[in-house]
């Protein structure tokens, strides 16, 4: 059987049974129709025996008229009585109707619930995503300059490095710099999008970042490297669809007013992190979807 | 009546779990909106860009809101770049806005922001919440070290900046640099 076509009526009639019964309304909706049809039986009664005073040539007198609308009066409290059983039943049924029905719709909403907790766990879990941007790795340092190598990560593919490179930089600080796109929450939250990080250059705190080494991350056609992959999907395209976004989004970078009317986009905005540098010292940039670059362990804090 | 005390039960039983599972998506809702949480540290716009130049004006608040410092200078450079030292507390992160640097001026030569809201010792952009006797000596402390170029124990330094070719402060346009509770730190048109 076919539940739900079956939960139209039964709430229907469940809705009508707990009106009548618990409301205000309800109330005088079933006292006016016992009222009416105790007037239609005195109606009725008063009707015959006036037909009959008629027909014997009299007139129905008041007494009379007292005397007839007690008596239809105590049959219809006969009438009621006698009815209470089956009165007691109609109540019984009506309440477990209503139970029954009280009880469908909440599981249906605990159904609903259920697929509700469970579509705010994932956006929970897709916002307190990070993904690893890059390792580095101190391979020298004297106070005055550095020497590092770097490990570069797709969001696709996390277990392995994408490239590395080594570079130099000038201070005891090193600055990896980055470009970040940070998605709408709404992108975030639903798992269409993940922030994109681009690193783009490394600096010490003693050079000026225009004076850092660049890093060659860049295609051709603009296009970081790291994002320009053949075989897979990133937003559940095929690879020839894929590069024609990857494309789209480098467009929506260079393009202020696409950006904003393309409304994905929260923020644009370079970004670095910073971190003093010891020789055989190692750290991790995460790219967290919440927003921003931050360093941290495997773990986080 | 057997069947009426079943009902009354699943009703119960039923009652009981979709209260609970309210409550669950309560917890959910609660910490969606505070991982979308931010924390304003710095209002700035850009005033000018000439020759080489820019200047710009910014406004460092502290956690209720209230302005703390405001500075108004020219630095070399086109892109203006906001350092932040960000450290682990408790679950979330504090960040201490350290310096103003740009692209053609080395952070060391930066702008130092320390002093501009050093009130006695304690950083007066953590000033507007209630940290405690105990929270306000550690806040102390904390500052004390940065200032000493000491490093917390997990603690990074957070640069955010324009690029002059994609993304450029656009003068006359207020932006706001906010924390996120993961620690990342983000520029915004306010």
């Amino acid at each position: 059987m076919d539940m739900e076509r079956l939960k139209g009526p039964l709430f229907a009639a469940a809705d009508a049974v707990a009106f009548l019964l618990t409301r205000p309304a309800g109330w005088a909706i079933l006292g006016g129709v016992l009222s009416l049809g105790f007037t239609l039986r005195v109606a009725s009664a008063f009707k015959e025996r006036s037909l009959a005073c008629e027909a014997a040539g009299r007139r129905l007198g008041p007494g009379q008229a007292l005397g007839l609308l007690l008596r239809e009066l105590y049959g219809s409290l006969s009438s009621a009585v006698a009815v209470l059983p089956t009165v007691a039943v109609v109540l019984v049924g009506s309440v477990l109707l209503v139970g029954v029905s009280d009880s469908v719709r909440r599981l249906d909403e605990i159904a609903g619930n259920r697929a509700r907790i469970s579509e705010l766990s994932a956006v929970v879990r897709n916002l307190e995503r990070r993904y690893r941007v890059a390792d580095a790795r101190i391979l020298s340092a004297d106070g005055r300059t550095a020497r590092l190598s770097l490990a570069f990560y797709d969001s696709r593919t996390p277990g392995k490095p994408v490239r590395t490179q080594e570079v130099s930089i000038e201070g005891s600080e090193v600055f990896v710099d980055a470009l970040v796109l940070d998605f709408a929450y709404s992108e975030i939250e639903a798992g269409r999008r993940v922030n994109l990080v681009l690193p783009y250059r490394v600096y010490g705190d003693l050079q000026a970042p225009a004076d850092g080494q660049e890093l060659a991350l860049l295609d051709e056609e603009g296009v970081p490297l790291l994002y320009r992959r053949g075989e897979a999907e990133v937003y559940g395209l095929d690879p020839g669809r894929y590069d024609e976004r990857l494309e789209e989004l480098m467009d929506l970078l260079a393009d202020d007013e696409a950006r904003r009317k393309a409304g994905i986009v929260r923020t644009v905005f370079g970004a670095a992190v910073r971190r003093k540098v010891r020789a055989g010292d190692s750290f991790t940039i995460w790219s967290e979807q919440t927003g921003g670059l931050a360093i941290k362990g495997e773990s986080g804090f | 009546m057997a069947v009426v005390l079943s009902l009354a039960l699943v009703f119960l039983g039923v009652t009981v779990l979709t209260a609970l599972q309210k409550a669950e998506i309560a917890r959910l809702e609660k910490s969606i909106q505070s991982l979308k949480d931010e924390i304003v540290l710095i209002r700035f716009m850009v005033l000018e860009r000439d020759k080489g130049m820019v200047k710009a004006r910014v406004r460092l608040y502290d956690l209720a809101g209230a302005e703390v410092d405001l500075l108004e200078m020219t630095w070399p450079g086109t892109e203006l770049s906001f350092d932040f030292s960000v450290v682990p507390a408790a679950g979330r992160y504090l960040a201490f806005p350290r310096r103003i640097f740009t692209d053609r001026l080395a952070p060391s030569s930066g702008t130092n922001l320390y002093p501009r809201y050093d009130r006695g010792g304690f950083p007066a952009v953590f000033e507007g919440a209630d940290f405690g006797r105990f929270g306000r000596k550690r806040l102390a402390e904390l500052f004390e070290a940065l200032k000493e170029d000491r490093e917390p124990s997990g603690s990074f330094g957070s640069v955010v900046h324009d690029i002059a070719r994609i993304a450029a402060f656009e003068p006359g346009i207020v932006y706001k640099v906010v924390l996120r509770p993961k620690g990342g730190i983000e520029i915004l048109e306010d």
